[in-house]
């Protein structure tokens, strides 16, 4: 006799016992009723005891299964799992659990395989090497520590050295991040206990060259972390600036001095009656300037002027300053009172003056450096526009410089006209401030002949570097530390070439081209920005699996006509049911 | 025997009254102490707080116990509940005897006779006592203990602040040849500080000491000299044996120095020195500026404190004091000294002088200025601000001078004598129309106003005044009574004050003569105008007239004309607006950017960065390191206690092969506190070299437009 016969003989005998003790009682209320639940009980006792099963669709992987583990794994989410064929690419992660089969290459694993990922996951190569497969990623969680990172790596002297960063602090602790530079504290903010924090931490650095500035975690006396930020600060190139003035006036005469003691090639031009102008060359050779041309014009980068005098030139020599704006050339427009005859100069720049009001003193605000000390203003302001980018406002928010598009060239539009105040009251960093930024917007842009920059992950040593450049002629071979390095070409972008470098040492390395200048790039040590490495890896892995979820579905998963088992929990909430109903009426319900 | 036995318990109950007192106050004792050796264990509070706790808690221990409470009667029912002897009657002996029953006057001797073999002093009266003891000796355990825990505290403290001490001082690192060294320290004199002596090469001496070096090597050497900030070499002088060096040197500013053993060199030594600073005067009373109203005393008092680092030597008062007001102002000037003597140099002095203003001569209206310079040892000077002292002048006050004239009188001098003239011709004009008194009077009041001109003129010669001659009528002030015997007023009243001295000098003698003259025609021209005869007396008044113009006309200045010849206008061109043969101004200039004066300093920290990750550096680079080394020890050279380690530093660096992390992390910190801010320059991005892609493009979006 089987199984399930004898359970479906005992449970009939039962429902038979119970029912004939319920009607032998003597109490007769309710009699249908708790027969019915003895029968009801004693079905689903069998019913509970027996497997249940009903014709379904379920969904099952084909091919084989397997496990790839990335660093951060939890050994304990492996027990659940079948631990038939575990992989992993990295040998770390190999001593911490020897199971595991080592790998080179993840191309090695067969088509149509079930991948599952444990840990942080993989970096876009090794992803790529595993398209066609269908990947199950359990990421883990991440650590305290940096969650992201950014610096300004190549800086120019005077330039803001600034850091931004996510920090994640897990600990019941408050922490603090220290930016140390030549040994020297320049910065430091605080991240108060459990809590995620973007921060900037900023310092003109005041070397040239290479440096390594450092970033510490520091709780109470402990450093947490201590991380390198690799920094170029490079010289400046003075550049040419041509000031045309409709007027001997002060603001052009320091902004001549303070740019030519720099050493910057400064000509000057300011009109003393019509046709008649004081000329005045420092640093630089003597190009006629009572006529401008294409050919005078195209030897400065940027062009300072009074909006009158502009809007006045001659129409060949309008028409030259515009083809040279177009090619790349940049005007600072200083607004004067000027008529309101339309110029292709003004076009994006309405100036709104509020008559009948004095000068205005108010500070500064310049986009992305900060406020500056006060200053008196002319009640004038340039009206918003969609075309321009506002660069000075102030403490109303009025704009009082922006900058519009022409070309290839830039159109910077200013009403500041005595900020030359600032140095007489001895603030020279505010004025230098906004006549950088004014100038650094305008000026034309500086044609190079090569563009290098490392992609994808930190450099580290015995791992492949991807260094990308970008250059005007056909690159055949670059030098890295002395070893020739031949790059594959994009096929795509015809000055774009790929190549691939295996660092063997850290610190900083050298790269030349044919004929470019060094370029150098920073190859940290092993665990360094060890967080950061897992968040980024974390990210990169998710993404590909959210691209490539819908191809695999289809690709790798078969429907088929199945028996489902029924939970066993609904039988047992029905027995209970019955259960109790015959328990509550004999407690409550006889009389 | 009845009385025997309320004596016994009389006695009982002083006993009990004073062993409970005792026990309480011991108790008070034991919880003062325990109380204030937790107390000064964990804070610092003194000691008289425990008898502050004593007194409290020995209130509350009395009210409890009440020992002032016990009486004869507490004292019979103990011995009644501890002796059972006594038959429960001990209170027997308390009743006085008369009051008694038979019955109890026997139970009475028989409790007599029962107290008497009661103990003097019963166990449960020392009882709280002996408790009281046991937690005193407990206490004052505990306060020892404690005390002792305090005093570790206190010297593990000082052993903390002794390793701070030494941590300022690092130890120095001497060549081995040396076996001792004894620096001898002479403050000059101003300090007023005895030589000492000691045996580091670090020195911190106060401004202007001598030095004297004293080293005595292991063995005899050729030569020890000392080089001082690299560059200033001073040899010291052997004893016959080579073995005892000594030098002296006088020291005025900071420095560092080596020691230089047969051209070997030692670490770098810093030479710190104590300024002297130049006294300080602080003025409490009186406020700088004081105001003496009407009715105050007229006297000052001035106090200071003066202080100085080693000693004052001197201080004294200068006082001037203003008279008058305008030109008439008068100063003089007054030293004054203060009443103490400064022989014994203190560093600290409180003086107090006080300013009798009536003795400086000073009146109503007048100003004292003062300050105050002090002096010390070194002979350097402060002076404190001026302070100014002012007395009201009441009279100034009462005046209604500038109430009544409300705008500035100009002097009538020429009109009035052209008014007389016209007066005069007026009245001969009228001479027909007038009676003769009249015309009498007329002219007699000209010849008046013609008078009082004349007097006005002469003051300018310091003539006398005529106004109060022949009487003393109009002096009021000295017809007062109190006025009689003032001879001063009476002096200045009937005296002649010839020429007065004020009143003369303004004039030039040309044009006194002048004015002179002028008088003289006043006079003949006010003599006929009194005889009534004004057709006489206008010659004069004109001459007078004349004269007092050519007067006027003399204090002018004459300045002659410049010759200017203009250019002769060229008519054909004028207003033609041409411009062809105006050049235009044309200036060149080459200004070189200043030479960075910390290149070699950045340079260096370019050098260290790369030394960092490869500890490696090669001949050239040590160039580098060198000059950054230059520019380093002059700043050293002025501030050793910031810059020298890192001059050590660098030297260390520049005499390893294989330089240490530390040293060279010491070097950048102070390379970077040295380097100014770079400050904020124009310059221009790069563009992407895209082979003209971007150009193109926009070319092609132009075009399709």
């Amino acid at each position: 006799m089987s199984w399930n016969s004898i359970v479906i003989l005992i449970c009939i005998a039962l429902a038979a016992f119970g029912a004939y003790r319920e009607y032998a009682r003597e109490i007769r209320s309710y009699l249908t009723w708790r027969i019915l639940a003895i029968l009801i009980a004693a079905t689903i006792l069998a019913c509970l005891i027996l497997p249940i099963s009903y014709p379904g669709n379920t969904i099952q992987t084909t091919g084989k299964h397997k496990i790839l583990l990335t660093q951060g794994f939890d050994k304990d989410s492996l027990q659940a799992e079948k631990s038939d064929s575990i992989y992993t690419l990295d040998r770390s992660v190999l001593q911490q659990y020897p199971k595991a089969m080592f790998i080179n290459d993840a191309s090695i694993f067969s088509d149509n395989l079930s991948l599952d990922i444990f840990g942080f996951g993989l970096n876009k190569e090794e992803l790529n090497q595993l398209v066609g497969h269908h990947i199950i990623f359990h990421p883990s969680p991440i650590p305290y520590g940096f969650i992201a990172a950014n610096w300004t790596d190549q800086l120019k002297v005077g330039e803001v050295f600034e850091v931004q960063i996510k920090y994640k602090n897990t600990l019941a602790k408050a922490c603090k991040i220290v930016l140390k530079g030549l040994n020297t504290t320049l910065d430091s903010a605080e991240i108060s206990a459990n809590t995620n924090s973007d921060l900037t931490l900023k310092s003109t650095p005041k070397n040239i060259g290479k440096a390594v500035y450092t970033l510490l975690v520091i709780t109470n006396k402990d450093t947490l972390e201590q991380e390198q930020l690799p920094v170029i600060i490079n010289p400046i190139k003075p550049l040419k600036v041509l000031i045309l003035s409709a007027s001997p006036d002060f603001e052009t005469k320091f902004l001549k001095i303070w740019l030519s003691q720099n050493g910057y090639g400064v000509a000057s031009r300011s009109t003393i009656t019509k046709g008649k102008y004081s000329l005045e060359y420092i640093n630089m050779a003597k190009p006629d300037l009572t006529h401008l041309s294409a050919a005078v014009l195209e030897k400065f980068d940027v062009l300072i002027g009074d909006l009158s005098l502009l809007k006045g030139l001659p129409v060949t020599e309008n028409a030259a300053l515009q083809q040279q704006v177009q090619k790349g050339m940049g005007i600072i427009i200083r607004a004067d009172s000027s008529g309101k005859a339309s110029s292709w100069l003004q076009r994006y720049f309405l100036v709104t003056s509020t008559s009948g009001k004095q000068t205005i003193s108010t500070t500064l605000n310049i986009q992305g450096k900060g406020k500056t000390a006060k200053l008196n203003l002319d009640p004038a302001y340039i009206n918003a526009h969609t075309n321009t980018q506002t660069l000075v406002t102030d403490e109303h928010n009025h704009i009082a410089a922006a900058a519009a598009l022409f070309g290839a060239g830039r159109l910077v539009f200013t009403t500041i006209s005595n900020s030359h105040n600032w140095l007489l009251n001895g603030n020279n960093s505010d004025y230098y401030l906004l006549w950088s930024s004014l100038i650094n917007k305008a000026v034309r842009k500086e044609p190079i002949t090569e563009n290098w920059a490392v992609k994808g992950d930190l450099p580290v040593p015995n791992k492949p570097t991807r260094i990308v450049i970008e250059n005007t002629s056909i690159i055949n071979s670059i030098k890295i530390n002395q070893s020739s390095v031949y790059p594959s070409q994009n096929p795509a972008v015809p000055f774009e070439v790929l190549a691939t470098y295996w660092p063997n040492a850290l610190g900083w390395q050298q790269s030349i081209s044919n004929n470019g200048t060094p370029y150098w790039w920073y190859v940290w040590r092993n665990n360094a920005w060890k967080s950061l490495t897992a968040a980024n890896k974390l990210n990169t892995t998710n993404q590909y699996v959210q691209e490539h979820k819908g191809t695999t579905i289809v690709t790798k998963q078969i429907r088929q006509k199945n028996w489902v088992l029924v939970p066993k929990i609904y039988f047992f909430i029905l027995f209970l049911m019955a259960m109790t109903f015959l328990w509550a009426e004999s407690k409550f319900l006889a009389r | 025997m009845g009385k025997q036995g309320i004596d016994i318990i009389n006695s009982l109950k002083q006993k009990w009254i004073g062993y409970q007192l005792l026990a309480d106050v011991i108790l008070a004792a034991a919880y003062a102490l325990f109380a204030i050796a937790i107390l000064h264990w964990l804070l610092p509070i003194s000691g008289w707080w425990s008898v502050f706790i004593f007194v409290i808690v020995g209130c509350v221990l009395l009210y409890l116990h009440r020992p002032w409470q016990i009486t004869s009667l507490t004292v019979a029912a103990f011995l009644n509940q501890h002796y059972p002897i006594l038959e429960e009657s001990a209170e027997l002996a308390i009743k006085p005897p008369d009051e008694l029953n038979l019955l109890q006057r026997l139970q009475l001797s028989k409790v007599d006779s029962a107290l008497s073999g009661i103990p003097a002093l019963p166990k449960q009266f020392t009882i709280h006592l002996k408790r009281a003891l046991l937690l005193v000796i407990v206490a004052v355990i505990v306060f020892i203990t404690a005390n002792k825990f305090a005093h570790h505290s206190y010297v593990s403290n000082s052993l903390f602040s002794n390793n701070q001490q030494q941590k300022a001082s690092p130890p120095e690192k001497v060549l081995p040849q040396i076996d001792a060294v004894d620096l001898t320290i002479t403050p000059p004199a101003y300090t007023g500080k005895p030589k000492r002596s000691q045996d580091k090469f670090t020195l911190l001496a106060e401004d202007g000491s001598t030095v004297t070096w004293e080293i005595s090597t292991n063995i005899a050497l050729k030569q020890i000299s000392l080089v001082f900030n690299d560059n200033e070499r001073v040899p010291l002088k052997p004893n016959t044996d080579h073995t005892k060096w000594v030098v002296q040197k006088n020291i005025n500013k900071p420095s560092f120095y080596q020691v230089d053993i047969d051209g070997k060199l030692s670490d770098l030594y810093q030479i710190e020195i104590i300024k002297d600073n130049a006294p300080q005067i602080r003025v409490k009373t009186p406020k700088q500026y004081t105001y003496i109203d009407a009715g105050e005393t007229s006297k000052v008092m001035l106090n200071t404190t003066l202080t100085d680092d080693y000693g004052v030597s001197n201080a004294m008062i200068y006082a001037t004091v203003a008279k008058g007001s305008g030109e008439a102002v008068k100063f003089k000037e007054y030293k004054i000294g203060f009443g103490d003597s400064f022989a014994a140099h203190k560093p600290q002095y409180e003086l107090q002088h006080l300013f009798d203003l009536p003795k400086l001569d000073m009146e109503p209206g007048d100003e004292l200025y003062f300050y105050i310079e002090a002096t010390d040892n070194h002979q350097q000077k402060t002076r404190t601000d001026v302070y100014t002292v002012s007395i009201q002048d009441t009279a100034a006050l009462l005046s209604m001078n500038g109430l009544v004239s409300g705008g500035n009188i100009k002097p009538e001098y020429f009109r009035s004598q052209r008014q007389i003239i016209m007066d005069t011709e007026q009245l001969l004009k009228q001479k027909d129309s007038l009676n003769k008194d009249n015309f009498n009077s007329t002219c007699n009041n000209i010849g008046m106003d013609q008078k009082l001109l004349r007097l006005r003129y002469g003051k300018f010669l310091g003539e006398e005044d005529e106004s109060n001659v022949g009487g003393l009528g109009e002096n009021t002030e000295l017809n007062k009574i109190e006025n009689f015997n003032n001879a001063a007023m009476l002096f200045d009243a009937i005296t002649d004050k010839h020429d007065n001295a004020e009143d003369a000098t303004f004039l030039e003698p040309a044009i006194k003569a002048q004015l002179k003259a002028t008088l003289t025609e006043m006079w003949n021209a006010e003599l006929r105008l009194r005889l009534y005869k004004p057709l006489e007396a206008l010659p004069f008044e004109y001459k007078a007239l004349r004269l007092l113009k050519d007067l006027q006309q003399k204090s002018r200045s004459y300045v002659a004309k410049t010759a200017y010849n203009p250019s002769p206008i060229k008519l054909e061109k004028r207003l033609t607006g041409d411009l062809s043969k105006i050049t235009q101004p044309v200036n060149k200039d080459n200004i070189k950017a200043k030479a960075d004066q910390f290149e070699t300093l950045k340079t260096a920290i370019q050098l260290l960065e790369q030394i960092k990750t490869t500890r490696l550096y090669s001949n050239n680079d040590k160039h580098v390191l060198q000059l950054a080394k230059q520019q380093l020890s002059v700043k050293a050279s002025a501030q050793p206690g910031i810059y020298l380690p890192a001059v050590n530093a660098i030297n260390r660096i520049l005499s390893a092969t294989n330089p240490q992390l530390q040293d060279i992390d010491l070097v950048e910190h102070s390379i970077q506190k040295t380097l100014p801010i770079s400050a904020q320059l124009p310059q221009s991005n790069s563009a992407k070299p895209d082979m003209g892609l971007a150009q193109h493009y926009y070319q092609n979006i132009k075009n399709n437009r």
